[in-house]
């Protein structure tokens, strides 16, 4: 068998390899991976982390980290099923509330960690437990129900066959690839978490930059937890819990450097899809859960180890 | 030729293969006791291949030879390098630097008293091993607080204290200021009576002509030759690096002066500069010159918006302009390249578009998008203009050579119109070649009306390329001086430039 | 004005011992701690203790209390050595930890107290007696519940699947609750495969997810069970969503409103619920009996009890769902 040299793979090639071998794999252990209820299902199962997953990789690539995403995912969420239960606010202007309020913290990340010179992974920690507090105060700890029907049959509802989570993951997916490529605030998010003295003395505003990256990530996770309670059907305080391990994961998977100015949105897309199917998977064919886990850990570490070797 | 003792280590057809590259080929070379030998070349031409093969970074190919006091030996790791008595202290010393000196000293093998350290003992061994060589530290002080300088002669003493015979030097000087260089070579010189072997890898000519006994001249990977010190001169070892006769380097084309274009009144910044004043002409080179602490770097950072300052004013073209930040001293047309280009300068996991464009995304982009065509078309244009050597644009600034990562950053630069261009000491960690390049890139500078502010150390390049020269001591000019006054009849006058630094007048 | 309150205030002083005297003996003083005063299940412990002391007057007198959060261990027995200080004649606890409060139980009992305990198990003898949802009965009344929807339903279950989405591995709760779905269902309906078992880290969105994946991986899924309200929540919304409520018998623990509707709109045709309310009730009862001199078992199960859309509206179950419902004070 001739040698596969690894240096002449990209990260993405590499991922997208991974994720035919897997499809290919399910798809020979299951004869239900292939459907389209099951594919429709797979990509339900991605986009709320998928959404997550992009603004990981905004802050990621700066250098930084945000530890606030689940809490911000969970405060839009209930904001957002709290207006719409409890006032009656009709889903749209509801949903744009919600997602404003949250992003907010995102602000507020950002402020702490330039002019208060706190290390991100400080900030966004303390920030996600206080963001908990709050979301568990404003709901009482008290599941909202009562959501419009509309509201959350969307979380079902197809367009050309395509989940609509899908859709808005699919352009959020676009938009950010336009953003990483095309404009100065993604030029500049690379250029600080390349190397932030060096970007200051080039004239770039890393205050801006930074609010911004955590702007960004707040704001898509904010839009995570109005998709979120639309699939969950109610506000669930506790929602999105946990989730920044799996957005990182992700982040990391798709070849993300935890040292700043690597990454790419397409190797995130990628990360969330190999989790998301990684799991799926393992429900279709009733893998142990404890097994699972133990995949999908040696998973990651597996696939960064691969990736740091090819870059070597 | 002098007489030393016993040869120490030698390196016989030393070949070294890295996929695509052959690094070494057929290198010999040798140390004796009492001899200082200095290893010189190019960047690239083998010299740190050869120093990791003989530390055990790398394994040579088969068929080198090793002998160690005349024994065939091998070396395998760095730890066998470190027991058969081969130690080395780099420019960027690696020291643990959050740890005490006693504690490097012992690193990994810190003396016990029952289930306890014994620090007693640490400190006491280190004082002595640093008394040893000279010098008066406390073995309890972290590492961190000592200055560069200070943090090598704990390396050495470390070297000393583990009976190293042979001890490499890899560019030590490159960030120590005089004074401290001439108590490195006292110590040198003392390792050297009492029987060492140094091995000596400088790009700074002057101190292998002063300080070494021999030289070992690598060009390509390939051996050139071996000669005692005493029987060339420095024209002579430059053609035997770069394979030709070379001119002397500083002599570049300075056009004639135009108007002023930068003038800096009373910069003042509390306990670092005071009261600085000068002005620069279009197609001048203004030299700084000033020992290390001085306040050059302070007070152009202070100009170009890096760092705040007290009080003071920055006029360009005859106009105010009001500095607060880089962004608004490189609209104002000030361009300023950082002594520490890794740290500072680029953004090195990077690619050498995106380091030649990040001050400058503003012209090409409208309402946020960039134009990637025009971003692509200003790269290569710069690459080609000034000769930046990258097999593609998209290369990582990491996998350029020093002179060619300087270069990248005056792209930057001129991508950016910059009317100034203030160089930190241009050619530090920079081969002979691409020195010669830079000039060049001054001259072209030059010609196109920029104005260039040169910060160095190094009295040879200041006084070679300024058209006038600040001296500065203690954050004030001492005295800012023509070329007439510090080249009389072409005879540098480095002995008064050192006085002023030092904060003498006559 | 002022003249007359203080009137009043020494006539109501001197009346009261006198009417208590006359109409019964003095009421025993009860003290309730519970596990963590900010959750809505221990709440309703106290709703059933206030209401039979609200009901028997004469018998008991109670005083509450209880640290914040069930992690503050050391603040429960601090609370529970305090009140012993004081002597009441009876302590009905619900210990957070199985031995932190057993020293200070000990020395209650040797004081003459009388110790019941709810909920959780303690590593000693020193109690009275012991009140508690046995969660393994529980499990099995889903599991017999299922098999009775199925009957109803006509779906034949002499073969099938059943799929089990349970929030977390290692709490003891939740493993006796699938052990005993497991073990009844496996005795009533030996043909029906139970798949390997789904852990959600306790959360809605992965339960979902775990649910739908059985839904779509097993065409021949008769049945699923949630063990508790964070699976249940996410049975039931895979259920409503793809209208699979009377193909696929979804049963799961406790009473979530997003599983209250569901078993309302037949996306879930059981619940299973604890009785918080019974523990805070009978517990109570039980110290006044112990106290009366009557005999009272060591053990009481307080019982789990099925809910489905035939007794939903019950006065009785409407309680359960809601134990606020039945505030009498």
């Amino acid at each position: 068998m001739k040698k596969i040299k690894l240096s002449n793979i990209s990260t993405v090639a590499l991922l997208l390899i991974l994720v035919a071998v897997m499809f290919i794999a399910l798809a020979c252990a299951s004869d239900v991976f292939l459907t389209t209820n099951n594919l429709q299902n797979l990509i339900r199962q991605t986009a709320i982390y998928g959404v997550i997953a992009i603004g990981m990789t905004f802050v990621i690539m700066s250098g930084g980290i945000d530890l606030s995403v689940g809490s911000v995912v969970g405060l839009s969420g209930v904001i957002c099923a709290m207006l719409m239960s409890n006032a009656s606010w009709p889903i749209f202007p509801a949903a744009v509330a919600a997602v404003l309020v949250a992003t907010l913290v995102g602000v507020f990340n950002g402020i702490i960690i330039f002019d208060g010179k706190v290390p991100p992974f400080i900030a966004t920690l303390g920030v996600n437990t206080a963001m908990r507090g709050v979301i568990m105060l404003i709901t009482g700890a008290r599941m909202i129900s009562g959501l419009p029907k509309a509201f959350t049959s969307f979380s079902r509802d197809t367009f050309l066959y395509i989940p609509m989570l899908g859709w808005v993951w699919f352009i959020i997916i676009a938009v950010a690839i336009v953003v990483i490529k095309y404009t100065t605030f993604g030029r500049n998010n690379f250029a600080v978490g390349s190397n932030t003295e060096a970007a200051r003395l080039s004239g770039i505003n890393i205050r801006l930059t930074t609010y911004g990256v955590y702007t960004v990530c707040a704001f898509l996770s904010a839009i995570a937890g109005v998709l979120m309670t639309a699939r969950l059907g109610n506000g669930v305080p506790t929602g999105g819990e946990g989730y920044e391990t799996d957005a990182i994961a992700a982040a990391v998977l798709g070849g993300a450097s935890l040292t700043g100015a690597e990454g790419s949105i397409i190797g995130t897309v990628l990360g969330s899809l190999i989790m998301a199917t990684l799991r799926n998977g393992g429900n279709l064919l009733g893998v142990n859960s404890f097994v699972l886990d133990i995949i999908i850990g040696l998973m990651i570490v597996f696939a960064v180890m691969l990736d740091k070797k090819r870059k070597k | 030729m002098e007489a030393f003792g016993n040869e120490l280590v030698r390196l016989e057809n030393i070949s070294k293969t890295f996929p695509g590259v052959k690094a070494l080929k057929n290198v010999k070379f040798s140390v004796h006791a009492g001899e200082i030998h200095a290893l010189v070349g190019e960047n690239g031409a083998g010299k740190s291949t050869l120093i990791k093969v003989l530390t055990g970074a790398h394994m040579a190919d088969p068929g080198g030879e090793i002998y160690i006091n005349g024994k065939k030996t091998e070396i395998p790791n760095p730890a066998s390098a470190m027991a058969q008595g081969i130690g080395a202290v780099y420019q960027d010393v690696m020291t643990a630097p959050h740890l005490s000196v006693g504690e490097n000293f012992f690193l990994g093998k810190l003396p016990k008293k029952g289930c306890f350290i014994d620090w007693a003992r640490v400190n006491r061994e280190t004082r002595e091993s640093m008394k040893q060589i000279g010098v008066d530290i406390n073995p309890t002080t972290l590492v961190k607080n000592l200055s560069v300088a200070a943090q090598e002669m704990v390396a050495i003493g470390k070297m000393v204290r583990e009976r190293a015979k042979v001890i490499i030097f890899d560019e030590p000087t490159a960030l120590l200021t005089n004074e401290e260089v001439g108590q490195l070579f006292a110590l040198i010189r003392r390792l050297k009576s009492e029987g060492c072997g140094i091995i000596y890898i400088s790009h700074r000519m002057e101190e292998i002509f002063s300080l070494c006994d021999t030289v070992t001249v690598l060009k390509d990977g390939e051996y050139v030759d071996t000669v005692p010190v005493s029987s060339v001169d420095e024209n002579g070892l430059i053609a035997m690096m770069v394979g030709r006769k070379l001119e002397d380097m500083y002599s570049i084309q300075h056009p004639e002066p135009g108007d002023v274009v930068l003038e800096v009144r009373n910069m003042t910044r509390a306990g670092v500069f005071k009261d600085v004043s000068f002005k620069v002409r279009k197609g001048e080179i203004f030299g700084l010159y000033g020992l290390v602490g001085a306040g050059r770097t302070e007070t152009l950072r202070a100009i170009t918006g890096a760092d705040p300052f007290d009080e003071g004013s920055v006029f360009i073209d005859g106009k105010k302009v009001s500095i607060r930040n880089p962004k608004t001293s490189i609209k104002s047309g000030l361009a300023f390249l950082t002594e520490d280009r890794k740290r500072q300068g680029l953004a090195m996991n990077l690619s050498v578009n995106f380091n030649v464009n990040i001050a400058s995304y503003d012209l090409i982009s409208k309402s946020g998008f960039i134009n990637l065509s025009k971003e692509k078309n200003r790269t290569q244009k710069y690459v080609k203009e000034i000769r930046i050597k990258t097999p593609t644009i998209n290369q990582k600034a990491s996998n350029l050579s020093g002179g060619n990562q300087q270069k990248v950053i005056i792209g930057r630069w001129l991508a950016c119109s910059s009317k100034v261009f203030i160089f930190d000491e241009p050619t530090v960690g920079v081969d002979v070649g691409a020195k010669v390049e830079i000039y060049h890139l001054f001259e072209q500078l030059l010609k196109q009306g920029a104005a260039i502010i040169v910060i160095s150390s190094y009295l040879p390049e200041v006084m070679g390329l300024s058209d006038r020269i600040a001296v500065m001591s203690e954050g004030r000019i001492m005295r800012e001086l023509s070329r007439s006054e510090f080249a009389k009849d072409g005879v540098m006058n480095e002995e008064m430039m050192v006085r002023l630094a030092s904060g003498i007048v006559d | 004005m002022k003249k007359i309150l203080v009137l009043m205030l020494a006539l109501a002083m001197f009346i009261t011992p006198v009417i208590a005297s006359a109409e019964a003996t003095e009421p025993y003083e009860v003290v309730v701690i519970i596990k963590a005063t900010t959750s809505d299940f221990w709440q309703y412990v106290l709703v059933g203790a206030q209401n039979y002391a609200y009901e028997y007057p004469d018998r008991v007198k109670l005083t509450l209390d209880g640290p914040p959060s069930e992690a503050d261990i050391d603040q429960q027995v601090t609370i529970l050595e305090n009140h012993i200080a004081t002597q009441p004649d009876a302590i009905v606890i619900s210990s957070t930890s199985s031995d932190a409060t057993i020293p200070a139980l000990e020395e209650a009992q040797a004081n003459g107290i009388v110790v019941i305990t709810i909920d959780n198990r303690l590593n000693s003898d020193c109690y009275d007696s012991f009140l508690a949802t046995d969660n393994y009965v529980g499990g099995g009344l889903a599991a017999e519940q299922m098999v009775k929807s199925w009957e109803a339903a006509g779906i034949d279950y002499a073969a099938g699947k059943v799929g089990i989405v349970n929030a977390m591995a290692g709490v003891q709760v939740l493993t006796d609750r699938e052990a005993g779905f497991r073990d009844k269902l496996t005795e009533l309906a030996p043909g029906v495969e139970i798949l390997e078992t789904r852990f959600v880290d306790n959360d809605m969105t992965k339960a979902i997810s775990a649910a739908e994946d059985m839904v779509s991986a097993n065409a021949d899924l008769i049945g699923m069970f949630g063990c508790n309200n964070v699976t249940g929540d996410g049975v039931c919304r895979v259920l409503t969503e793809q209208e699979l409520g009377d193909k696929i018998i979804g049963v799961a623990f406790d009473s979530d409103p997003e599983e209250i509707a569901g078993l309302e709109s037949g996306a879930l045709k059981a619940l299973v619920l604890q009785d918080p309310y019974g523990m805070g009730y009978k517990g109570v009862d039980f110290a006044w009996q112990k106290l009366t001199g009557q005999e009272i078992p060591k053990e009481v199960d307080t019982g789990a009890t099925i809910v489905t859309i035939d007794n939903f509206y019950d006065d009785d179950i409407q309680g359960l769902l809601d134990p606020m419902t039945l505030k009498k004070y």
